[in-house]
C-alpha cells in the first residue's frame, strides 16, 4: 500500500483517507488502530515472579531504577525489565519523561505536583505512590511537559 | 549505568556543586567581614586566606552532599525530622556563637543570609514551577483539613456526604472506597486521604481532585 503523509498545523485535526479495494477485518482491525491512537502506544515486555508479561504504556505509571534493574510501576503491580531506563527513555512515547537520574514517569497518571524545602519536586502520582523530580532535571521535565500540553 | 558508575557520578556532582557553594559562600564571608569590620577585619584572616578557602570548599561539598540525602532515601533526614534536626542545630550554633572570635561570627551570619537568600529563590522557583505544572494538567485538587483522622472508611464517606451537603453539590458514589470515585454534580473526582506533618503532629485532609 502506498503511504502519503501531509503535515498540517495544531489547531487542524489529525485524520486519514483510506483508498482500498475492499473492507474486510483487516482493514476494520487497521481503522481501530488509528482510531484509537494505538500506535502511539507502546508495549514493554516485562518479568513478574519468572513469568513474562506484556505492559502497554498507558498503564505505565513510573519506571525507577532500583539495584541496576528497572522497576515497572502500574497501578497496582510492579514488573522488572532488562531494558536500561536510556533505551526506555527514547522507546516510550512523549508524556514519558525523565525526572531523575533513576526515573521516568508518565505525565498522564500525575495527581499533583508540590515544591519541597530541600529543592525538589515531590509528585503526587494518581494512584498515590511518590516520586521526585530532582532540581538539575527540574526545568527540562517543565518545558517539556508544557510542551506536550500545548500540543494536545 | 552500574551501581559504581552512579556513585562515582554523584561523587563529581556533589564536588562540582560543593566547590561552587563553597566559593558563592567564601565571598559573601570576606563580604560580610568586610561590611561588619571593615579592613581591619578583612585583615585579621589575610594570613589564613588560602585555609579559610579550602575550609569553605569542603563546607560546600559538605552540604551539597546533605542536601542529595533525600536521593540516598536516608527517612531520619527527610521532611519534619530535617526540620528538627535543623532547630537542634540553630540551638547548638547559637551557644557556640557566644565562644567564637567576632570575625568568626561575622562570617558566619553572613554566610546565614547567603544560604537563606539562596534557599529562597530556590524554593520560589520551585513553587512556580510548580504551580504551572498543576494549572497545565488541568485536574485541580481541593485540599480540606480534616480535625481528626476518620477512623474507618464510613466515617470518611460522612465528611465527604457533610461537605456536599454544606456546598449543595449532588453525590454519586463510582468506587465506594479510599481512594473514593465520585461524581460531584455530575463531573467525575477522585477523592482521598492524605497527610502531611507540622511540628504539632500530622495534619489529616480529604483531597477532592478533578479527573
Amino acid at each position: 500500500m502506498k503511504i502519503k503523509i501531509k503535515t498540517v498545523s495544531h489547531e487542524v485535526e489529525e485524520s486519514a483517507d483510506l483508498y482500498i479495494h475492499e473492507k474486510d477485518e483487516a482493514v476494520d482491525r487497521l481503522v481501530e488502530y488509528l482510531e484509537q491512537d494505538l500506535f502511539r502506544t507502546v508495549t514493554l515486555l516485562c518479568q513478574r515472579e519468572e513469568k513474562i508479561c506484556r505492559v502497554p504504556s498507558p498503564e505505565i505509571y513510573l519506571i525507577e531504577t532500583v539495584n541496576e534493574k528497572q522497576v515497572v510501576h502500574t497501578k497496582e503491580e510492579t514488573y522488572e525489565t532488562n531494558r536500561r531506563l536510556y533505551e526506555l527513555e527514547r522507546l516510550l512515547p512523549s508524556n514519558f519523561i525523565r525526572i531523575s537520574k533513576s526515573v521516568i514517569m508518565n505525565i498522564d497518571k500525575v495527581r499533583t505536583y508540590t515544591p519541597m524545602l530541600n529543592g525538589l519536586m515531590k509528585v503526587s502520582m494518581i494512584n498515590s505512590q511518590v516520586t521526585y523530580i530532582s532540581r538539575k532535571y527540574l526545568k527540562e521535565v517543565k518545558d517539556r511537559i508544557l510542551e506536550v500540553r500545548h500540543y494536545e | 549505568m552500574n551501581k559504581n558508575e552512579g556513585k562515582r557520578e554523584l561523587f563529581w556532582e556533589i564536588l562540582f556543586a560543593g566547590a561552587d557553594l563553597g566559593m558563592i559562600l567564601f565571598v559573601g564571608a570576606l563580604m560580610g567581614l568586610w561590611l561588619f569590620s571593615g579592613r581591619q577585619g578583612l585583615e585579621i584572616i589575610m594570613d589564613r586566606l588560602g585555609l579559610f578557602f579550602v575550609i569553605y570548599l569542603a563546607a560546600g561539598c559538605l552540604l551539597q552532599f546533605f542536601k542529595r540525602l533525600p536521593e540516598l532515601d536516608l527517612s531520619w533526614l527527610r521532611g519534619m525530622a530535617f526540620m528538627y534536626w535543623f532547630d537542634i542545630l540553630l540551638v547548638l550554633l547559637l551557644f557556640l556563637a557566644a565562644f567564637l572570635p567576632d570575625y568568626l561570627r561575622y562570617m558566619i551570619l553572613s554566610d546565614a543570609v547567603v544560604l537563606v537568600g539562596r534557599w529562597a529563590l530556590n524554593y520560589l522557583y520551585t513553587k512556580r514551577t510548580a504551580n504551572e505544572l498543576n494549572h497545565a494538567k488541568g485536574g485541580r485538587t481541593l485540599v480540606i483539613d480534616l480535625n481528626e483522622k476518620p477512623g474507618t472508611k464510613e466515617e470518611f464517606f460522612s465528611v465527604l456526604e457533610n461537605y456536599c451537603i454544606k456546598n449543595r453539590l449532588s453525590l454519586e458514589y463510582i468506587e465506594r472506597d479510599i481512594p473514593a470515585v465520585v461524581k460531584l454534580d455530575g463531573v467525575l473526582h477522585e477523592v482521598d486521604l492524605r497527610s502531611y506533618y507540622t511540628y504539632g503532629g500530622p495534619v489529616y485532609t480529604m483531597d477532592i481532585t478533578k479527573l
